[in-house]
């Protein structure tokens, strides 16, 4: 039977090939089914940004605009305020991110690569806050910034975030597989601390601290509930509150204006993530950590 | 030696002093207040122990809210988990190129920013102009009211939350699944196991931490869902879709009672803190499960 090209050998031969067509078929439709599943409201959401009003309030609803709009960006500018929501998104979230890396990086050297009494035991202590739900610290953060008087200001949203216990954790870990010997010949060479730190330590950690630049950078840009509490004037506000109580010109809810807003404010955000990803992979391998 | 150990010090001190006044002073803070009747707007602030948990829990409106997040919770941890598990599994089974693709699409609902969404699915979801009951039209099925309606509001909040979180899920568990040795497969597979038993002997079982710690994550994160429900419906229609995060909201910043609220707050952090405790166990046996 060996080596004999028999029917029921060619028939077998088919079977395997149309099965495995048909595996491969049944892949993409499942493929394409969770991409419109998760990718179909952001294409509604930029699509819609591109309607006039009328037009996201006519029935049948249609996917496509009947007409093509692109005044809706303008009139964020122009009408919305965006101008003033980024730049106050902006100041808070490059200023956190900057003296975020500055902190976190120095007390990840510091529990990494030193050693001093009560070491572990600070480094626990700030690790208990991750499990601290921001929901049950609101009101007293709000006390403190009303007995400072800082309600309703960009520093309320500033000072909370300048450290990211997270982020030490990540430097930590990362600083930990870094050899001592550079450190230490660097020592003997009578270089001051500060300098090992600027010059040696830091570049050395350029892929974690992208990684954990990116985690606080949009962590900062989207949080939502703090500044919700602690700002109470239009000028005040950051995007994702601007987008808010972007509503309406004379009562009803301006959606297709809204919905340029959301597509303003979510397009940066995947931007910034999808070039991370470089680092990503670097940083996170080295760590041995994931997500 | 006496230089370094100053230096080793203050490099800590900032993120202390930080973590000090932020973090453990408000939460201390939280839970002596809510022994208080402390109103922002009153100079009377008097003790009244135990009151302010005895009216919230003689509140309906707390049941009410407790009930939403409980619902919230297990929908969104069983479901969900249910969910990426499957979907990564069909994920891991993709040819390189569509397994890169689909592995960014979906990881970008978690990474949007929640009002950005939220605006988007207030928009789809209208029962009147909304694209979704188009869409369930073509299947012949009638129009819904989705959160519009008091009685099912709830229940598409928990969709909406699958639909953000199943993304993160799915890639750690991709992650997971990645981390275990090919040896072990390809020993099993000379031993003659088929794919099947490879899948139940070997995956599952090392991905149990892994599942443990995001079904963890998934609870907190529903006992803490403000931002969607407070932008779409605002706990509404009437109170419908109210939930505890929002609710501790509304009587802190609504009605200034900050005494009233803490206690909510209170029982939310003992809530979340012991699921977080929970949480860094799992993380600490799924590292090392690698």
């Amino acid at each position: 039977m060996e080596g004999k090209i028999t029917n029921k050998g060619i028939n077998r031969l088919k079977t395997i090939k149309l099965s495995k067509i048909g595996i491969l078929t049944f892949q993409l439709v499942i493929f394409v089914v969770l991409l419109i599943f998760f990718l179909f409201p952001y294409a509604y959401m930029f699509l819609g940004s591109l309607k006039r009003e009328w037009d996201v309030m006519s029935l049948p609803p249609k996917l496509l605009p009947r007409e093509w709009y692109f005044g809706n960006y303008a009139a964020l500018f122009n009408e919305a305020h965006f101008d003033i929501y980024t730049r106050n998104s902006l100041i808070v979230s490059i200023t956190v991110t900057l003296s975020s890396l500055f902190f976190v990086s120095l007390a990840g050297y510091s529990f990494a690569k030193f050693k001093y009494r009560g070491r572990e035991t600070i480094f626990t202590l700030l690790m208990t806050s991750l499990m601290i739900p921001p929901e049950s610290t609101m009101i007293p953060m709000y006390l403190i910034m009303h007995t400072f008087g800082l309600v309703d200001s960009l520093l309320a949203l500033i000072l909370p975030s300048l450290v990211s216990i997270y982020n030490i954790f990540l430097i930590r870990q990362y600083a930990l597989n870094l050899p001592d010997s550079l450190f230490e010949s660097a020592r003997v060479d009578g270089c001051s601390e500060f300098k090992i730190y600027y010059k040696i330590f830091l570049p050395l950690c350029a892929p974690v601290l992208a990684v954990a630049a990116t985690y606080t950078f949009l962590g900062t840009w989207n949080s939502f509930l703090w500044p919700l509490i602690v700002l109470t004037t239009w000028e005040k506000y950051t995007l994702p509150l601007g987008m808010v109580f972007t509503s309406s010109f004379g009562g009803t809810p301006a959606m297709a204006m809204r919905l340029a807003g959301a597509t303003y404010a979510t397009i940066p955000v995947v931007a910034v993530w999808l070039l991370a990803q470089k680092y990503f992979q670097k940083g996170i391998h080295l760590t041995g950590l994931k997500g | 030696m006496k230089k370094r150990l100053m230096f080793a010090y203050l490099c800590i001190l900032f993120p202390l002093a930080n973590y000090l006044i932020f973090q453990s002073y408000p939460v201390l803070f939280t839970f002596a207040i809510s022994f208080y009747d402390y109103n922002l707007f009153s100079q009377d602030r008097p003790f009244i122990g135990l009151k302010n948990f005895e009216s919230m829990f003689n509140d309906w409106l707390f049941w009410h809210s407790l009930k939403n997040s409980l619902v919230l919770a297990f929908g969104l941890v069983i479901i969900s988990t249910a969910v990426s598990f499957f979907i990564s599994i069909f994920i891991n089974s993709l040819p390189k190129l569509l397994k890169k693709i689909i592995r960014i699409v979906i990881f970008i609902p978690p990474i949007t920013p929640q009002v950005g969404w939220s605006i988007i699915w207030d928009s789809l979801l209208d029962p009147v102009w909304g694209y979704t009951n188009q869409i369930v039209g073509w299947f012949g099925l009638g129009p819904y009211q989705y959160l519009l309606d008091p009685r099912t509001a709830i229940y598409w909040y928990v969709l909406l939350a699958i639909w953000s979180s199943t993304g993160y899920q799915a890639v750690v568990l991709l992650a997971s699944m990645d981390a275990i040795p090919q040896s072990y497969y390809e020993a099993a597979k000379i031993d003659g196991a088929s794919s099947w038993r490879r899948f139940w002997r070997i995956t599952v079982p090392l991905l149990k931490p892994t599942i443990i710690f995001l079904l963890v994550i998934r609870s907190i994160y529903a006992f803490r869902f403000f931002t969607p429900i407070y932008v779409m419906t605002g706990g509404g229609p009437g109170y419908s879709s109210y939930v505890l995060p929002l609710l501790s909201y509304s009587v802190a910043f609504k009605y200034w009672r900050f005494g009233a609220a803490s206690a909510i707050n209170v029982f939310l952090f003992i809530i979340i803190f012991s699921l977080a405790i929970l949480q860094i166990r799992y993380v600490t046996r799924m590292y090392e499960s690698k």
